[in-house]
């Protein structure tokens, strides 16, 4: 009886191991698509759901005539991105571009997701994501990860994978803003401030110098967010966009392109306080692509 | 240490072949060691609690079967169900009694602080102290014989799959399987690991999804509305379900793999047809001991209606108290309770109003299952919510604003599994409720040449869309 059992038991434990490959290599190839991962990039967008709603990589690959791709997922903090730009040139060091969203809350870590890193589960085996899972993720996550490819997956990894399989790549947000649902954010906002970890802006800076150390030029982007939210803290604010500043300054390869003072006023373009809607996609998108142009024009005239 | 975790299934994994190497009579020690160990995983003093139940009920059973005297058992019982009590008083109630008076005292103007502990509550404490009541109960009545080896009391008590919540087992089912030979039965093991793996697929992909959509709508009630707080109330009413069945079919499914067939704790409740029906179909163990320890006691159904009626508000006033610490669930229990004596009352009133409009069959019971379920719905309102008053305002909210779309989470991808799983579920239900009644084996349904695929299936359904992160809601009990 025992023996029915076990033949059982490894049939089914057969069907599964194939049935895991199988899913896992489908749904790994929609997430390869859908940040752009299965193509030799010459620009890179890097960040979080700023860059997720804000930029159009397909639209900015078609007028500027080379490959861009999207490396962008909610939640992504500067430890997450760090491992993102060395994750990507790893595979890509066809890179010379690599576009940074940035903002003033990007070294206020408090209220973020402290396991972000899950997002990378499904590449827990390249080689570089191997080593920033193995020290992030817990025993169990990383065991069960490394042999079974489909819990590699969470929800918002495995719908990036769908609308990569459906060649979706571009989510765009229809609503606009109602300030009133806000009130209450703005009020809190308006007490925290905001905080700076210096953990946080010790990966930021590595990155730069990662790239910088690549040859690669970085552009950091700063996507608007809605001025009511950008003025609950105005000295905060400015500091870290007077940091972003100085170090463009510092590097002649960074550059810094502040979009907020010409559209954070105009709501019709957000979709909520951080993010913007379709209409704030396209005309920060057509920004950034005239910004690229004249640099690139610049940068021959050279 | 979870129960869904990794380190739980290897634990297990080691458990099981150690108890398997070991000659038949060391076994119940390894059962018994693998026990201690896990109730010190938690906290190691969690282990000097259950052993002085243990020690308590050991003693008190050995006293009262040394003893003729119906006095002195009666002192030795009391005193063996006070004893056993103490540490559930202090550990779960203390703070509650002491607040609750200090808002009394406050009402009519007098000062009473007294203070308030950092108590943890240790782990299944309310469950093994009413399992160590009903052994002293069942000597003295002569139900059992007194258990002369403290080990295997210890077992009884400890045994780690029904350790943390239960079922509420009876020394009369559980202490002969104790003490017969710890064989290896293969049918029973394969059953065993079946429902094992049933309730981890229930906890991980149905029950933990639905929790993030209650989290957020008993997060913040007040801006919950109509459809939303109609949805999360139903949700919440399948999640502890799905959650709570799924701990005992990982339990009952544990204790077959070592050859001990635990107590059934649920049967189809949400199929009940009154409040009555589904005392009787949920959480067995729990309501049968309230009815031989608490309600046969002190009257039964020999006891005149009024005092009958009083007796049912006192049971589930009780039952609501034993389950937390909080008004919130003394006011889903006396909610039941009220439940249960408005079914009774109206009985005769609406089998009347049945006959007239020639309701009967299948829409009959139907009908009778909606309703009652939303009643149980609406009593877990209580026990779901921080307090009494967010219970009332999310019910409150029920109707209002019907017209607003149905709130999402932050990732809709999260909301449409939830409530796609909890229509699977529900599916599921129905399918293992209609097999039960046609005396079929719901799993044997599926053909045999589509079974192994389907649990390959199952597989990855649980690996792709398991969550694992969440306790149990009855381990807070």
């Amino acid at each position: 009886m025992m023996k029915k059992y076990f033949t059982a038991t490894i049939i089914v434990l057969g069907l599964f191991i194939a049935g895991d490959i199988g899913v896992f290599h489908i749904l790994r190839s929609g997430l390869d698509r859908y940040y752009g991962l299965n193509k030799q990039a010459k620009i890179l967008c890097v960040g979080h759901s700023h860059t997720v709603l804000g930029l159009d990589a397909e639209r900015m690959q078609k007028e500027l005539g080379t490959p861009v791709s999207k490396y962008a997922m909610a939640g992504a903090n500067t430890l997450d991105r760090l491992w993102m730009v060395r994750h990507f040139l790893a595979q890509h060091p066809s890179v010379n571009t690599v576009i940074y969203d940035v903002d003033p809350w990007l070294f206020d870590t408090e209220g973020l997701s402290s396991a972000s890193y899950t997002l990378f589960l499904p590449y827990i085996n390249d080689p570089g994501m191997s080593s920033y899972l193995f020290q992030q993720a817990t025993w169990q996550e990383y065991v069960v990860a490394k042999y079974i490819g489909t819990a590699r997956f969470r929800d918002q990894t495995l719908l990036a994978s769908m609308y990569g399989l459906l060649g979706m790549n571009e989510k765009k947000k229809e609503s606009r803003i109602r300030i009133e649902d806000y009130q209450n954010d703005l009020t809190q906002k308006k007490n925290r401030g905001i905080r700076i970890n210096p953990d946080s802006l010790k990966c930021f800076t590595e990155t730069i110098d990662y790239l910088v150390e690549q040859g690669v030029t970085v552009v950091l982007l700063g996507i608007p967010t809605l001025d009511l939210l950008n003025n609950t803290a105005p000295q905060d604010r400015d500091s870290v966009f007077a940091l972003f500043t100085e170090i463009s300054n510092n590097h002649k390869n960074v550059l810094y392109f502040n979009y907020n003072k010409d559209y954070e006023s105009d709501h019709k373009l957000f979709y909520d306080l951080r993010h913007l809607n379709k209409y704030g996609n396209a005309v920060v998108t057509d920004r950034l692509i005239r910004d690229l142009r004249l640099m690139t024009t610049s940068n021959n005239q050279q | 240490m979870l129960f869904t975790s990794l380190e739980f299934y290897l634990s297990l994994t080691a458990v099981f072949l150690l108890w398997l190497v070991m000659p038949m009579a060391k076994r119940p020690l390894v059962l018994l060691a693998a026990s201690y160990a896990l109730c010190a995983s938690w906290q190691p003093w969690f282990v000097l609690v259950l052993l002085f139940s243990t020690l308590a009920s050991w003693g008190a059973g050995l006293w009262l079967a040394g003893s003729a005297d119906a006095i002195t058992r009666r002192k030795v019982l009391i005193l063996a169900i006070f004893i056993n009590l103490l540490p559930l008083l202090f550990f779960k109630y203390f703070n509650f009694f002491n607040a609750s008076l200090t808002t009394v005292f406050s009402t009519v103007g007098w000062t009473f602080s007294p203070p308030q502990l950092s108590l943890l509550l240790p782990i299944g404490l309310s469950f093994y102290t009413f399992q160590a009541i009903s052994y002293c109960v069942d000597v003295y009545k002569n139900r059992i014989e007194a258990e002369s080896d403290l080990w295997t009391l210890a077992l009884y008590l400890a045994f780690f799959p029904r350790l943390i919540s239960g079922p509420i087992e009876r020394g009369a089912a559980m202490l002969p399987q104790l003490k017969r030979p710890a064989r290896l039965d293969s049918a029973l093991f394969v059953t065993g690991f079946q429902l094992f793996a049933w309730g981890v697929f229930k906890k991980i992909v149905i029950a933990d999804r639905m929790s993030m959509y209650v989290a957020m709508v008993f997060g913040s009630p007040e801006t919950m509305y109509g459809k939303t707080a109609i949805i999360g109330a139903w949700i919440y009413s399948l999640q502890i379900y799905c959650d709570f069945s799924a701990y005992m079919d990982m339990a009952i499914g544990c204790g077959r793999i070592f050859g001990i067939e635990l107590s059934r704790n649920f049967y189809f409740p949400y199929m009940a047809r009154s409040i009555a029906d589904f005392w009787r179909q949920w959480h067995i163990t729990l309501t049968s001991w309230f009815r031989d320890y608490v309600y046969i006691p002190l009257g039964g159904n020999r006891a005149k209606p009024q005092y009958r009626a009083v007796n049912v508000m006192i049971v589930f006033l009780l039952s609501g108290l034993w389950h937390g610490a909080a008004w919130t669930f003394v006011f889903w229990g006396g909610l039941h309770g009220l439940l249960y004596l408005a079914g009774w009352f109206t009985a005769p009133v609406r089998k009347r109003v049945r006959e007239l409009l020639g309701v009967r069959g299948t829409f009959a019971a139907l009908w009778q299952m909606f309703i009652t379920f939303q009643l149980v719905t609406l009593a877990w309102v209580f026990f779901r919510a921080r307090t009494v008053e967010d219970a009332f305002v999310l019910i409150r909210n029920m109707f209002i604003n019907l017209d607003l779309p149905v709130r999402m989470l932050s990732s809709q991808m999260s909301t449409y599994l939830a409530f796609g799983f909890a229509l699977v579920f529900v599916a599921v239900e129905f399918i293992a409720y209609w097999a039960d009644k046609k005396g079929r084996n719901p799993v044997l349904i599926i053909p045999p040449l589509a079974r192994y695929p389907a649990y390959a299936i199952g597989l990855l359904i649980m690996s792709l869309f398991g969550i694992s992160s969440h306790e149990f809601i009855y381990f807070q009990f």
